[in-house]
């Protein structure tokens, strides 16, 4: 790792005060110029250069490596925190460093105004490495087998947290409890009533004779279950990060969307036509001409699309082209939707040139799910040619199901709700009064919100391995209520009624 | 430990021989099922690293199991997308961890590797010292005492014994009297220690193939892979061990283990003539009173009809002088010829010297390799 040479120093300067003359409002951001096998050794440990050692980032480096041998490259890599750290590769051109620059800002930008980032740690880099030494110490008393099996058990749960909590502040409660005994009614402080955009799950009452079912499930692991000072601090330590990275993946499109949206910009000036102004008051573009060329194959690449997967940096980015758009045009109301001539829409403008004032809304405040549900227009689906494909058992193939607008959109936003991850509740921890915990899934119905058999029963013997009694879950496979226990020997899975909703 | 702190990256290699470790364990586990993967072993090529490509190691999450997601390009409903792969199934039953994701990891075993978790727990049933070239080792053994030797070998009990019994030669104590007494130099003792050779069984193995016409593909695959695994196997737990190969059809013929490995199909099948080949190298080249004779025996079992009496027959005869008769037959699907059930018919299922197995797919040759090899508990 070095420090930038003097060209791409001033090449940074000046994209900087660029991206600031656009109204990007991001963290100082620290460019560290690395190798490409750095490169690789960073995305391994997703970006952190001091992380806890893993066997699954040793996993992720194979096969990043196997990847980058394979000719796929690792552009750009930055890390949410106060500075901001990004890295490039020493051996790429000019151009390229340009564009990763500016695609970089706007993602720092986007971490410092998104309000769901807005409770992220912004110290993270100095946490990581305090989560490191503090494994490093438990593995020196426990011994490497013992905590590595523990942390793959508290992977296993970590995405159970309360994805729509991410806007509670959390520093009222200590981040990692080094102390047993935290009584249930002891909640931690410091958490509002009523939140107005999501609000929380609390309990109206405090009634310490009604178990109140709860999301972050982590977090009631570590204050109740009966751990071993070391575990309990792991466990703290792995719910920490896994919030540290739930407002990136409930804005993964908007994210890549908003940072390609901006490094376009910047690499090719102002477009009069989609301003809809002229002359002087332009900026130029970052590129010259010659580099434009190298710039347009570099920027394909980024924007390919794929038939089985959505590429979130040309869905995101064309989706806030598209509001731009709609928005300098005022392509939105009542009169626009009650519009029937084909002609008039086509030829719709009413010069509110709202487009980027609008943008720099939308992506403080939507995540992926909200941002697709707002925006994502019939006329946006078509010309995108956005599908849902399911796999079809009789045939072994995966096929095109729908290509509906309505039904695609539904689908897309149903996807990325809760960050693509099941709702699951722990709604009691003295189940038959035993002390056994019971967990409910929150199963709306359909065949594509079932678990996946063989990782829930695996999931349930790694909750085991915390809760140290017998655990339950209870889900809805192939529209039968059934319920998946696991008492430490074996699981057993035993239908249910499903009460009528 | 905490010496590189926040300068320079940390090295990942730890890390990444912590995941071959552990990918490597989960081979060991499920050996089985990752030998008989296509291509992972490669007959006649010792001393080579084998490759095996395994999935991912997905960490259990409670997770949708659905194959639905979102696409874009052009096409219109009911249009293919690409096969799915094997296990992309939802709801299948699956193990977390051995689905295949996108992209395989190819992990190096070396074949010392493989060969040890191919388990201490087989042996060779029913070996016993025999003959007269028998190849001898030899083994350590503690006995008697010494008196030079390191200190770490002192014997205390016998220094003090000494020590004591001097006190009481030279008159300054009485028997049964307690008293300070200290051993000096030459009262001291020191376990001594010997090699003596060791018998060890030598072992001679026949490995007899059915190449006719009816073993097809994939039964010779199943077939080969099953005795490559017992052969690597004998190379590395067995010194003493001498391997004849036989292929045979309506005629058998010793053939060199590379022969062996690669011939594939011919004519007819008689399973006598392999048999009369055993008994014929029996009496001329190896004798029973100084061998342990072993036969592996692969066959789908589509012998002859008229053979079939000739062959058990022979069987019969070749009986007393095997430790081990090993009758692998190899049914893919379950159903072919008859003639496991004929030879069980005469000997019975509980014989002492004889062990049938039945394979009918790769996730099989676990089971008939453990079949052959296990402990008499």
């Amino acid at each position: 790792m070095a420090a930038l040479t003097p060209e791409l120093e001033s090449m940074r300067a000046s994209l900087e005060a660029t991206a600031r003359s656009y109204g990007l409002d991001f963290f100082d951001t620290v460019f560290e110029l690395v190798s490409p096998h750095e490169m690789l050794v960073l995305a391994a440990r997703e970006g952190f250069p001091t992380r806890y050692e893993h066997w699954r980032f040793g996993m992720e480096y194979r096969k990043i490596k196997g990847m980058h041998d394979l000719g796929s490259k690792i552009y750009e890599m930055v890390i949410n925190n106060d500075p901001a750290v990004a890295y490039l590769i020493n051996d790429n051109d000019a151009v390229t460093q340009k564009m990763v620059m500016a695609h970089v800002y706007a993602h720092v930008d986007f971490f410092k105004n998104s309000m769901h980032f807005q409770r992220t740690n912004r110290k993270m880099l100095n946490e990581m490495a305090a989560h490191r030494d503090a494994i490093r110490g438990h593995v020196r008393q426990q011994g490497l087998e013992t905590v590595d099996g523990f942390i793959d058990s508290c992977l296993s749960l970590d995405n159970l947290i309360d994805m729509q909590a991410l806007h509670l502040p959390r520093e009222g409660m200590p981040a990692r409890i080094r102390q047993h005994g935290q009584k249930r009614d002891e909640r931690p402080a410091g958490i509002p009533e009523l939140d107005w955009w999501h609000p929380p799950e609390k309990p109206k009452e405090e009634d310490p004779e009604v178990f109140v079912p709860q999301r972050d499930i982590m977090l009631f692991l570590v204050e109740h279950a009966p751990l071993e000072d070391w575990e309990r601090d792991i466990l703290a330590m792995m719910r920490e990060e896994s919030y540290y990275y739930a407002p990136q993946r409930l804005t993964k499109i908007m994210n890549e969307g908003w940072a390609t949206y901006w490094h376009t910009t910047l690499m090719r000036g102002e477009d009069p036509a989609a301003l809809g102004r002229t002359g002087e008051s332009l900026r130029p573009p970052a590129l010259d001409f010659q580099e434009a060329d190298l710039y347009a194959h570099l920027h394909s690449r980024v924007a390919s699309t794929s038939k089985r997967t959505l590429n979130p940096y040309k869905l995101g980015y064309d989706l806030f082209r598209d509001i731009e758009e709609r928005w300098n045009r005022g392509m939105f109301g009542r009169e626009w939707e009650e519009c029937s001539s084909a002609e008039e829409l086509a030829a719709w403008d009413k010069h509110l040139d709202q487009g980027r004032e609008f943008i720099l809304h939308v992506r403080e405040s939507y995540t992926d799910a909200g941002f697709l549900s707002a925006f994502l227009t019939r006329d946006f689906c078509r010309r995108k040619q956005l599908y849902l494909y399911d796999f079809n058992e009789r045939s072994g193939q995966y096929e095109i199901t729908e290509t509906e607008w309505q039904a695609v959109k539904g689908g897309l936003v149903r996807s990325l709700t809760n960050a693509g991850e099941p709702i699951i509740r722990v709604t009691d921890d003295n189940h038959r009064n035993r002390t056994e915990l019971y967990l409910s899934h929150e199963h709306p119905g359909p065949k594509g919100f079932d678990l996946r058999p063989g990782y829930a029963q695996d999931t349930l013997k790694a909750l085991h391995r915390v809760w140290r009694r017998p655990v339950h879950l209870e889900t809805i496979r192939e529209g039968e209520g059934l319920l998946i226990s696991y008492d430490g020997n074996s699981v057993t899975e035993t239908e249910r009624e499903v009460p009528l909703a | 430990m905490g010496d590189e702190e926040n300068f320079g990256l940390p090295d990942i290699g730890a890390e990444e021989r912590r995941f071959q470790d552990i990918v490597k364990g989960k081979i060991k586990q499920h050996l089985g099922k990752y030998l008989t993967k296509p291509g992972v072993l490669v007959p006649g090529e010792n001393n080579k690293k084998y490759k095996f490509t395994i999935p991912e190691i997905d960490l259990p999450r409670f997770r949708f199991g659905s194959g639905q997601g979102a696409g874009q390009g052009s096409g219109g409903k009911g249009d293919s997308l690409g096969p799915g792969q094997p296990g992309d199934e939802p709801g299948e039953g699956d193990e977390a961890g051995d689905q295949p994701g996108e992209h395989g990891l190819e992990v190096d075993v070396t074949l010392e590797e493989l060969v040890e978790w191919m388990s201490e727990e087989w042996e060779l049933p029913n070996i016993q010292p025999k003959g007269k070239k028998n190849i001898e080792s030899e083994d350590f053994h503690l006995h008697g005492l010494r008196r030079t030797g390191p200190r770490a070998m002192m014997s205390r009990r016998r220094t003090f014994k000494e020590a004591y019994f001097r006190e009481i030669a030279t008159g300054r104590a009485k028997p049964g009297q307690q008293m300070g007494f200290y051993p000096i130099k030459r009262d001291r003792r020191f376990r001594s220690w010997t090699y003596e050779p060791q018998p060890v069984e030598s072992a001679l193995i026949f490995f007899l193939r059915d190449y006719s016409g009816s073993m097809d593909d994939k039964k010779t695959t199943l077939l080969r892979t099953t005795d490559w695994i017992l052969d690597l196997w004998l190379s590395a737990y067995y010194k003493g061990v001498e391997r004849v190969y036989i292929l045979h059809d309506t005629e058998a013929k010793v053939v060199s283990q590379e022969e062996y490995y690669k011939t594939s199909v011919n004519g007819g099948t008689e399973i006598s003539s392999g048999y009369a080949k055993v008994l014929e190298l029996l009496e001329k080249d190896y004798d029973p009173t100084d061998w342990n004779v072993y036969l592996f025996q692969g066959t789908d079992g589509d012998n002859y009809n008229s053979d079939n009496d000739n062959a058990l027959s022979l069987a019969e005869k070749l009986l007393p002088s095997l430790n081990l008769l090993a009758l692998n037959v190899i049914q893919p699907g379950g159903h072919g010829g008859g003639f496991r059930e004929v030879f069980l018919g005469r000997f019975g299922a509980e014989h002492k010297v004889m062990r049938t197995a039945l394979t009918t797919s790769d996730d099989d040759i676990e089971q008939t390799i453990k079949s052959f090899l296990k402990r008499k508990s």
